[in-house]
């Protein structure tokens, strides 16, 4: 079982949503993962990622805002069983 | 809403020259004003010495800073890279700042002959501006109704500019003065209500859902209202009769009303109620141009029902809905967004450059600290005392003096508000390499 860690950053002003996502992805370890909801898809945030190796995924998009996960590539399959992907 | 697409950002002294720049122009401005005040100075647009401050903040503050700004919000919310932008915005930012000065020198001087290399000059500016983000604007590309209204603000630009160069050049080689009615009413139409409004209006439907943490406006209004400002212009344009241009005057003052009062009432429903400088100067900008508007109103009600109740005092309420609309309606907007965008921007800047190196982004500034939130606070205060010491000089030409004075203050304060971000951005930037270089 993957551990989710939530981020609700929709209602935080630019840039807290990244500098939360950063402390929480910085501590990550592989069986957790960060499922973050935000107003606009957070494109720097990505950058940030990319540098630690994590892979991201939009599951969720609408007018209000979009829905996203953050994890380890070796969570993957089981993040898929979950049906978090 | 899209997202915004932060791959193709471009460096960021290309947007801060601009508004490094920006102002001490409005400083210069002042100078002007204080150097040629007479007691006649508020009581008409004509006068060379309001002639040369109109041009100094519209062009040398209020474009210097749009523009300085497209260049960075188009890359941004289009996804679409501006090429050769370093050549293009130097040519832009220099032409410019020289084109602005040459204009202000051509008003206070009375020597028609700077007019004719003022013109080029700018319209060097424009004309490259124009050209390097035009096809951009053109193609179909991302930014949603954002990206509508800036189409349009750059339409109206073109005009303005077209409109003003004709004028300006009029008074160089009268021989060739293009003749036609209301070229100058035009002209202020078109930079005022349209570039102007549209462009903060297409800026905005961004910026305060996203800094404010408001409901996205809505999207029929986002679609339809840059549009119904954009054709009521045009029909304002068309000199096809009184009647018409009446009809146009109304669905424009109504759009840019309704889109004021529809500002407001957005920037009331923010999810998170702290107190933010840039909501203040959200406020007062959005109140001015609802001021405006019903200044509009009254003034073109009472020409057109032959009553003329007003008519001795057209000429000084026409300097009064300059100033509410360029000093308090535009000038609010930018020194609001600039104590938002600043911050942000740096902070985005440095973030990227510290990559994946989390020790590195805990030590970033706060963006509290790049501006301080007191700064914010003096600056507003002095932008709306500013403001009510202008609006007074219109009716006790001695409060001409105070007003210009604390216009020099209020930018100088702004000069280095910006400077003082700018500092600690290569500050913090040289620190973080030689972090990285000592790493490596």
């Amino acid at each position: 079982m993957v551990r989710e860690n939530l981020l609700d950053a929709r209602l935080l002003e630019p840039p807290e949503p990244f500098v939360r996502a950063c402390a929480i992805l910085q501590g990550m370890k592989s069986g957790e993962y960060l499922r973050m909801r935000h107003r606009r898809v957070p494109y720097p945030l990505f950058d940030f990622c990319r540098d630690l190796g994590l892979c991201y995924t939009i599951i969720n998009q609408d007018d209000i805002g979009c829905e996203l996960v953050i994890y380890f590539e070796s969570d993957s399959e089981p993040l898929k069983s979950q049906g978090v992907l | 809403m899209p997202g915004l697409n932060f791959d193709h950002i471009p460096p960021l002294h290309i947007p801060f020259r601009f508004f490094n720049t920006a102002p001490w122009m409005a400083v210069i401005g002042a100078l002007v004003l204080l150097q040629g005040l007479s007691d006649a100075s508020f009581s008409s647009q004509w006068s060379a010495e309001l002639l040369a401050l109109t041009h100094l903040f519209t062009l040398g503050f209020m474009a210097m800073i749009m523009l300085g700004a497209l260049f960075q919000v188009l890359p941004v919310i289009s996804g679409e890279t501006i090429p050769a932008m370093l050549w293009v915005a130097t040519v832009v930012h220099l032409a410019l700042a020289i084109g602005t000065l040459l204009l202000a020198a051509a008003f206070v001087s009375g020597q028609v002959a700077l007019f004719a290399y003022a013109v080029p000059v700018l319209l060097l500016a424009f004309v490259s501006f124009l050209l390097a983000l035009g096809p951009r604007l053109v193609k179909k590309i991302s930014g949603g109704d954002s990206i509508n209204a800036i189409r349009f603000a750059a339409l109206s630009l073109l005009l303005t500019v077209t409109l003003g160069a004709l004028r300006a050049l009029g008074y160089r080689y009268p021989e060739f003065h293009v003749e036609f009615a209301n070229a100058t009413t035009l002209h202020i139409a078109w930079g005022l209500a349209g570039w102007l409004s549209l462009l903060v209006m297409g800026v905005s439907f961004q910026v305060i859902p996203m800094f404010h943490v408001t409901p996205n406006f809505s999207n029929k209004l986002t679609k339809w209202l840059p549009l119904t400002v954009f054709v009521s212009l045009l029909l304002l344009s068309a000199q096809a009769g009184e009647y018409l241009q009446h009809f146009a005057l109304a669905i424009l003052c109504s759009a840019l009303g309704f889109y004021a009062g529809y500002a407001i009432w957005l920037l009331g429903k923010r999810r998170r109620k702290l107190p933010d400088t840039t909501v203040n100067f959200w406020r007062l900008a959005l109140g001015s141009l609802l001021l405006t508007v019903l200044l509009v109103v009254v003034r073109y009600s009472d020409q057109a029902s032959g009553h003329l109740l007003l008519a001795s005092s057209y000429a000084s309420l026409n300097v009064v809905i300059g100033i509410v609309i360029i000093f308090g309606f535009a000038c609010s907007v930018i020194i609001g967004m600039l104590h938002k965008i600043i911050p942000f921007l740096i902070y985005m800047h440095l973030q990227r450059q510290c990559g994946g190196n989390y020790t590195e982004i805990k030590s970033l500034p706060n963006m509290l600290d790049i501006i301080p939130v007191q700064r914010g606070k003096t600056q507003f205060y002095l932008h709306f005392g500013t403001l009510a010491l202008l609006l007074s000089a219109t009716v006790l030409s001695v409060m001409g003096a105070v007003a210009a004075v604390l216009i020099a203050f209020e930018f100088v304060y702004l000069g280095f508000t910006v400077n003082g971000a700018t500092r600690l951005y290569w500050k913090t930037r040289h620190r973080i390499s030689s972090s990285v270089q000592t790493l490596q």
